[in-house]
């Protein structure tokens, strides 16, 4: 159990601008106690009093500095309901266990899902400062919904485009081109089980997240349960991981994907 | 004297484990921790699914945490922490629950759980006997549909339960007679009634819970207590859930008659909610107008036909 509390806090968006078919939100918090990392995300209340559920976004980027609080860069999809630059917006967060950085450089594979590219930039983008060699693969079903392919270009060695269907191919042929050690997946549970499928196949680390931010139906506190899936091992038949609490990351070998294409 | 209710507690389904919710604030300001649905671990659990719709959420009904799990693992935790439990449970059949209720009984820990609701609002099986002695069970509606069947289920539950253990019934928009049913579940044993708004939408296990269905749980509230006051169902204390999400809603439920309140997919929506609720319903008058009234009526049974008529 996490003994520290959660709390709703207060921000300000100091920046709401477009970015592609998304926007890219910049929102001042008060000076977080630890860096954010690439994979943790954050919840904001409902945007109209008729919705219930909360909305879940990927952290897309982090910088504090001392005095003044820390800035969350959030790329989410135009929804319409976005506050806009000067307006508040009380977030929880950034929640839940970020991606770990290999202590050695090697060579990683890191697969994002529409919008979810952008933490999968920020994602790749460390892993550059670790020394990594970095090979970004960007799943999306439309071809508007890259994100921001050029920054991703310049903050890694190599960016492939492919669709949902085609992303096994992909990452497998990738992985398997370029030797890659370890491969991270940031978006929708389909293309995590498909990535942990072909790091199993290739005998080969995976991180992959557990659940996708900003998919409907998903509370993001930990307390709906419709984000929970069963393990592969456990102390008991029917153990099951909440990738709200105990992830979003999680070790794809761990997680019994049976149940996912 | 009456029964004690906690006044505001989690509803079914909506706390996790515990555990996911003692990080949005102390669980030990609340009278108790709603725990649950438990049950006996069976099958291919079917995963949660919620769907947004206005103003409210169709979700399917939450797997059960294994009795087993809770046994060897959540309730020593809250043990551990000095937390008073409320285990809601679910079963289809009479033995499936009397089956859970026995394995918690049994725990070690039992001392932490201060009260059991038996869930009527679930799928109920029937077990007929089939050729060649077999037997086979089939699906027949809710335990809150038949209220013979509510009465023999907590009537098995009271007696694997210490007679002094809070046992609530809860039931809800599911429940085509839902004073038949109260009555029922009460004959059978049950102390207080926990009435839910949640209404079944789609398909047999699919339920819209939300603001939306906050004045069906009013509703509910209210045809219970003039029920209670015109002397068709015994007094006990009744408990709401469905829709209060926030301060008002909870205080419209208290004045409708409601000694507690559970929150529900408030807390999905800001877990915050739960204390907020829990601090409104604390500054409130504790004896409702209606519930003294009531009583009034209760004991000069001239009056009863006013609180029939309103």
């Amino acid at each position: 159990m996490s003994t520290t509390q959660l709390r709703r806090r207060e921000g300000e968006v100091v920046a709401n601008r477009p970015l592609g078919a998304y926007r890219q939100l910049s929102v001042v918090l008060p000076a977080l106690g630890v860096p954010a990392r690439p994979g943790q995300f954050v919840v904001a209340p409902p945007a109209r009093a008729d919705q219930v559920l909360p909305r879940t976004w990927w952290v897309s980027g982090e910088h504090t500095e001392a005095g003044f609080g820390s800035t969350l860069e959030l790329v989410v999809p135009d929804t319409g309901v976005l506050p806009a630059a000067g307006e508040g917006l009380a977030l929880t967060g950034p929640v839940g266990r970020g991606f770990g950085l290999p202590t050695t450089p090697v060579t990683a594979v890191v697969a994002a899902h529409g919008v979810a590219g952008a933490a999968g930039r920020w994602l790749g983008e460390r892993l550059r400062t670790a020394g990594c060699t970095v090979h970004l693969v960007s799943v999306a079903d439309d071809p508007e919904q890259h994100v921001d392919l050029v920054r991703a270009r310049r903050g890694a060695d190599g960016v492939h485009l492919t669709d949902l269907r085609g992303s096994e191919d992909t990452v497998a042929a990738l992985a398997g081109s370029t030797g890659a050690s370890v491969l991270y997946a940031v978006g929708p549970v389909d293309l995590s089980a498909t990535v942990a499928r072909v790091a199993a196949a290739l005998a080969v680390v995976s991180q992959v997240t557990g659940l996708e931010a900003g998919a409907s139906g998903l509370c993001g506190y930990g307390l709906c349960g419709t984000c929970d899936l069963p393990l592969v091992t456990g102390r008991r038949r029917g153990t099951r991981v909440r990738p709200c609490v105990d992830g979003p990351v999680l070790r794809g070998d761990l997680v019994d994907w049976a149940g996912h294409p | 004297m009456s029964t004690w209710v906690p006044r505001v507690t989690p509803a079914a389904g909506c706390a996790g484990s515990g555990r996911e919710l003692a990080r949005f604030g102390d669980l030990a300001v609340l009278d108790a921790v709603l725990l649950g649905p438990v049950g006996l671990p069976g099958g291919a659990a079917p995963r949660s699914t919620l769907a947004p719709s206005p103003s409210g959420l169709v979700h399917r009904q939450a797997p059960v945490l294994p009795v087993d799990h809770v046994v060897d693992d959540l309730l020593p935790w809250f043990r551990a922490r000095g937390l008073r439990v409320v285990c809601a449970v679910r079963g289809s059949t009479v033995g499936a629950v009397s089956d859970t209720l026995q394995r918690l009984r049994r725990s070690l820990d039992f001392a932490t759980v201060v009260g059991v609701e038996i869930d009527l609002a679930a799928g109920r099986e029937e077990t007929r006997p089939a050729i060649g002695g077999l037997t086979s069970a089939d699906p027949v509606g809710s335990w809150s549909a038949d209220p013979q069947a509510c009465l023999k289920l907590l009537a098995a539950a009271r007696e694997r339960l210490p007679r002094d253990l809070l046992l609530q019934a809860k039931l809800g928009g599911e429940c085509p007679q839902p004073v038949a049913a109260a009555r029922a579940a009460v004959g059978g044993g049950a102390r207080a009634l926990v009435l839910s708004g949640a209404v079944p939408a789609l398909t047999a296990d699919q339920f819209l819970v939300g603001p939306a269905v906050a004045p069906v749980t009013l509703g509910l509230v209210t045809t219970l207590r003039a029920a209670i006051a015109a002397g068709r169902v015994p007094d006990v204390p009744l408990v709401a859930v469905g829709g209060l999400h926030d301060r008002a809603g909870a205080l419209a439920a208290h004045s409708a008659g409601a000694a507690g309140i559970q929150v529900g997919s408030g807390i999905l929506s800001d877990p915050e909610t739960l204390w907020r609720v829990h601090d409104a319903l604390a500054d409130a008058p504790p004896p409702t107008r209606d519930a003294t009234a009531h009583r009034t009526g209760a004991t000069t049974p001239d009056e009863a036909g006013d609180h029939d008529g309103h």
